[in-house]
């Protein structure tokens, strides 16, 4: 046993190679995203463990995501909904640390599935199972429940603006608007038929809802109060059409994007809905999706990504997706900003 | 919807070679792609896209590890869950390390009776096709590989009563123990 570990201890580390900048598009085009990181383990927060540690304790075990789901973010801290476990994990950037969200008693969840989370860092997980809203507080201490089994079939996800709480109703096929304070429900929308399975839901930072209509095979954008407004894409293999919409978010200038299990990929849309970039696609290497479902886009933490951007790329915000396969379980894009030299036709 | 009229570029992207997505990573094709990616590759893919355990039923039966979180990362890929894992190869090599599983390339599927035809053709047949020998290998793997429809009979070729999508009757752990020597 001893001679095992002189013997891997005396096998030097091999140097990592300067990973390649993975912009989307590629330069020489003006890149507006990168590529920036994934984590599937505590081993890639970057705790450093010393070698004194190493010695004493052994290596450390490395703590692990599942089978990530969704995804929310707030100030210092990345939020895991992760199926396999059926828990959230917590990733806290300080402490470099992963730690479940310890869900018990009254606040145990049951078949969670979507989670929001506001910059009160209050989190917001649908449940199918005990199909409510469970609500836990910036301590992470269960704070209250929205709706109840004779309002909701199959919440699947949750999405937050101001006073209001929406939430997608798989079964019922409906978007249910409920007040925060009050947890009743001011709205339903959807008609039969209507909805065809809607699975996702975001607000926009105007406070524009948008729904996956999975099979509809769109993106359903409503008003505040429930008004629709638009569609996005149409049923398809073409640039800017779906064919297994997923998780959405909507950054501050209103770009939409949606994560497509399969293509395995992520396409971005202004607000006109016009097609912007898509970026991940199949495989298992740097940037690449294996069967992603969440999305989520957060500029609280840019900070701790810098170090994994380009010097000539300035972060705005980051671009978080889960894939519920493969090694590499969240991927971590750097939406931002050419600083470099000028670049050819511009 | 938007009829035959080519569709535009991206507006961030105009250099894109192509107009159309791959689908699954567009290894669905048995006659493509034999990589060993120890993950499910395209043609399970297109089951787990909606296998989500939100949109249907999780392929995986839902069940869980329970609470630990820390387990081998060899089983990342190849045990997604608890459950029987797919998308590896299931050949004489790994029936002989292993001991307990059959030699697919030599034992009967038993998937050749008289229900494993499409409303009584037996044209339908399934097994005996191109030559089959009517093998695990032949009949159950795609490329030598375990994947979603190895079990599941999707599409109701064998019409098997009582099975619930299954390519063969489970009683007494039938279909299991095509394959697990135990």
């Amino acid at each position: 046993m001893i001679f095992i570990c002189m013997g891997c201890a005396s096998i030097p580390e091999k140097p990592a190679a300067p990973p390649a900048t993975l912009f989307y598009p590629a330069l020489p085009q003006r890149p507006r995203l990168q590529f920036l990181h994934s984590i599937s383990g505590e081993n890639d927060l970057g705790k450093k463990q010393s070698a004194l540690q190493e010695f004493l304790f052994g290596k450390r075990y490395d703590q692990l995501l599942g089978k990530p789901y969704d995804v929310a973010a707030c100030k210092g801290k990345i939020y895991i909904m992760d199926r396999m476990y059926k828990k959230i994990v917590i990733i806290d950037l300080a402490s470099k640390k992963m730690s479940f969200l310890n869900d018990h008693g009254i606040g145990s969840l049951g078949d969670p599935s979507g989670i929001w989370v506001s910059e009160e860092d209050i989190k917001y997980v649908a449940d199918m199972q005990r199909k409510q809203v469970v609500a836990f507080d910036e301590n992470d201490h269960f704070l209250r429940t929205y709706g109840s089994r004779e309002i909701f079939e199959k919440p699947v996800d949750v999405a937050v603006y101001g006073k209001r709480i929406y939430v997608v109703d798989m079964d019922k096929e409906q978007l249910f608007i409920l007040d925060r304070d009050t947890g009743q429900v001011i709205k339903t929308v959807g008609e039969k038929g209507e909805f065809f399975k809607p699975s996702h839901v975001t607000a926009g930072p105007s406070g524009n809802v948008f729904v996956t209509d999975a099979f509809h095979f769109l993106i359903k954008k409503f008003s505040p109060d429930g008004k629709l407004l638009d569609t996005i894409g149409f049923h398809g293999d073409q640039i800017g059409g779906f064919v297994r919409p997923k998780g959405v978010a909507v950054d501050k200038n209103d770009r939409l994007y949606v994560v497509d299990a399969a293509f395995e990929n992520v396409q971005i849309f202004d607000d006109q809905g016009r097609m912007l970039l898509f970026f991940g696609g199949p495989g298992s290497g740097p940037g690449n999706l294996n069967l992603p479902a969440g999305i989520a886009i957060d500029d609280k933490n840019t900070a701790s990504f810098q170090k994994f951007a380009d010097q000539n790329f300035k972060l705005e915000y980051l671009v978080y997706v889960t894939n519920m396969f493969g090694k590499n379980m969240l991927n971590v894009y750097g939406f931002g900003h050419w600083i470099g030299e000028s670049l050819p036709g511009e | 919807m938007h009829g035959t009229k080519p569709l535009p570029a991206p507006l961030w992207d105009h250099e894109l070679p192509t107009q159309t997505y791959i689908m699954y990573g567009q290894t669905h094709s048995p006659t493509m792609d034999a990589e060993v990616s120890g993950e499910p590759d395209g043609m399970s893919k297109i089951c787990l896209s909606c296998h989500d355990g939100i949109v249907a039923l999780d392929a995986y039966g839902g069940n869980t590890f329970g609470t630990a979180i820390l387990f081998d990362k060899d089983l990342i890929g190849t045990v997604p869950s608890n459950n029987h894992p797919i998308s590896f190869i299931y050949d004489t090599a790994l029936a002989a390390k292993d001991g307990k599983l059959y030699d697919p390339s030599t034992k009967l599927s038993g998937l050749n009776s008289s229900t494993g035809t499409i409303d009584d053709d037996p044209s339908t047949k399934l097994s005996g096709l191109n030559g089959s020998t009517g093998t695990i290998d032949a009949d159950m793997l795609f490329l030598n590989r375990m994947e979603c429809s190895s079990c599941h009979d999707v599409h109701n070729k064998y019409a098997v009563p009582k099975t619930k999508l299954l390519v063969k009757d489970n009683a007494g752990s039938a279909l299991c123990l095509t394959c697990h020597n135990k």
